[in-house]
């Protein structure tokens, strides 16, 4: 009797799973909701709007280009993963949106922004248009002064260091902490991919 | 008068053992440096990261307090800090100590040597020249890649 119940119960798991469909990673947004508008300039001085990117998967992440440890590396993680996803990866975009619009400039990012990947988006709003976009995706970026005799390097931005993932038609899915394995972003990006051909 | 002889000729084995000694080690002290990397930065006065794990070998802890190098104006010694998916970069002037027979891991997300006012940009496939200063065993040259990632 009990092993019959016990059965029942992991054919209900089964049945429940299998119900749930694709489960993406990171901490997904349930449901799925419509991405939140991000505009700007571009590191051309173009203008920019996430809306553009539709038909895309579009990976969102925040930064600054003085940030010498945790931007560098999502980037060449993102860097890693386009080079991964071979033949599609022209259907992967990449968006850096600075979160120092006092020290980096549209020609800084483009600079910056050329050492990982020339087709990178990067993103420049002044701090009044920044804010609706920050809040918008929940992100925290604050600067902080450092004392003047502990260090050189003037300020640095305290800043939510997780990448966004926008499907192509333009919904919010799931965001990524800091440092989540490239495999499972290549899946989620994958799937996405080849759910609007 | 054997046992004097044993104990020179080992003393003199030591010392040449000592001697052929690869850059980035400091027989004094026992610290030795490995997988040294910067991460590419690509504006000039900009700053960039360094990531390494020190071993110390000596049987007392030692300080990783700072360093020099031609490629910055300055070098320190930084934290970043996952504060609940907030990342906090702050410099740590005292710097990192080094347990005895222990390791220090300098690595992305976390304790690392920061770069700043770079001389020039720092480009993948560059290599830099740095210069660590250790409490104890003093200051050690080496000379570390400009790459992505570190497993590269």
């Amino acid at each position: 009797m009990k092993i019959k119940m016990l059965f029942l119960l992991v054919l209900i798991t089964l049945a429940l799973g299998a119900c749930a469909g694709y489960q993406f990673h990171g901490i997904p947004y349930e449901p799925p909701q419509a991405a939140p508008p991000i505009t700007g300039l571009d590191q051309n001085g173009a203008p920019f709007s996430l809306d553009a990117l539709q038909g895309n998967v579009a990976l969102v992440f925040f930064g600054y280009s003085s940030c010498p440890d945790i931007c560098p590396t999502t980037l060449a993680e993102m860097r890693q993963l386009r080079s991964q996803i071979k033949d599609k990866a022209d259907r992967v975009k990449v968006v850096y949106v600075t979160v120092d619009p006092e020290r980096d400039t549209p020609e800084r990012l483009k600079e910056y922004l050329a050492a990982f990947d020339p087709t990178f988006t990067g993103v420049f709003n002044n701090s009044i248009d920044l804010e609706p976009i920050k809040q918008a995706y929940g992100v925290v970026a604050e600067k902080v002064y450092y004392d003047a005799k502990d260090t050189a390097a003037g300020y640095s931005v305290d800043h939510t260091a997780r990448t966004y993932l926008i499907g192509p038609r333009g919904r919010l899915v799931t965001s990524y902490p800091y440092q989540s394995p490239i495999e499972n972003i290549q899946k989620d990006v994958e799937y996405l991919l080849s759910e609007v051909k | 008068m054997k046992a004097w002889i044993i104990v020179a000729l080992a003393l003199l084995l030591a010392a040449a053992g000592c001697a052929p000694l690869p850059a980035a080690t400091s027989p004094a002290a026992g610290i030795t440096i490995e997988g040294a990397f910067a991460r590419p930065s690509p504006t000039e006065g900009g700053t960039g990261g360094m990531f390494m794990t020190i071993a110390n070998g000596a049987g007392v802890a030692d300080r990783l307090t700072g360093g020099s190098s031609p490629a910055a104006q300055t070098v320190e010694i930084h934290e970043t800090i996952d504060d609940n998916g907030v990342m906090k970069m702050r410099p740590v002037p005292g710097g990192f100590e080094i347990p005895a027979g222990g390791k220090l891991e300098l690595k992305p997300g976390g304790k690392h040597v920061m770069l700043i006012g770079l001389t020039a940009p720092l480009a993948e496939g560059q290599e830099i020249e740095i210069t660590l200063n250790f409490e104890k065993a003093g200051p050690i040259t080496i000379k570390a890649p400009v790459k992505m990632m570190a497993m590269q």
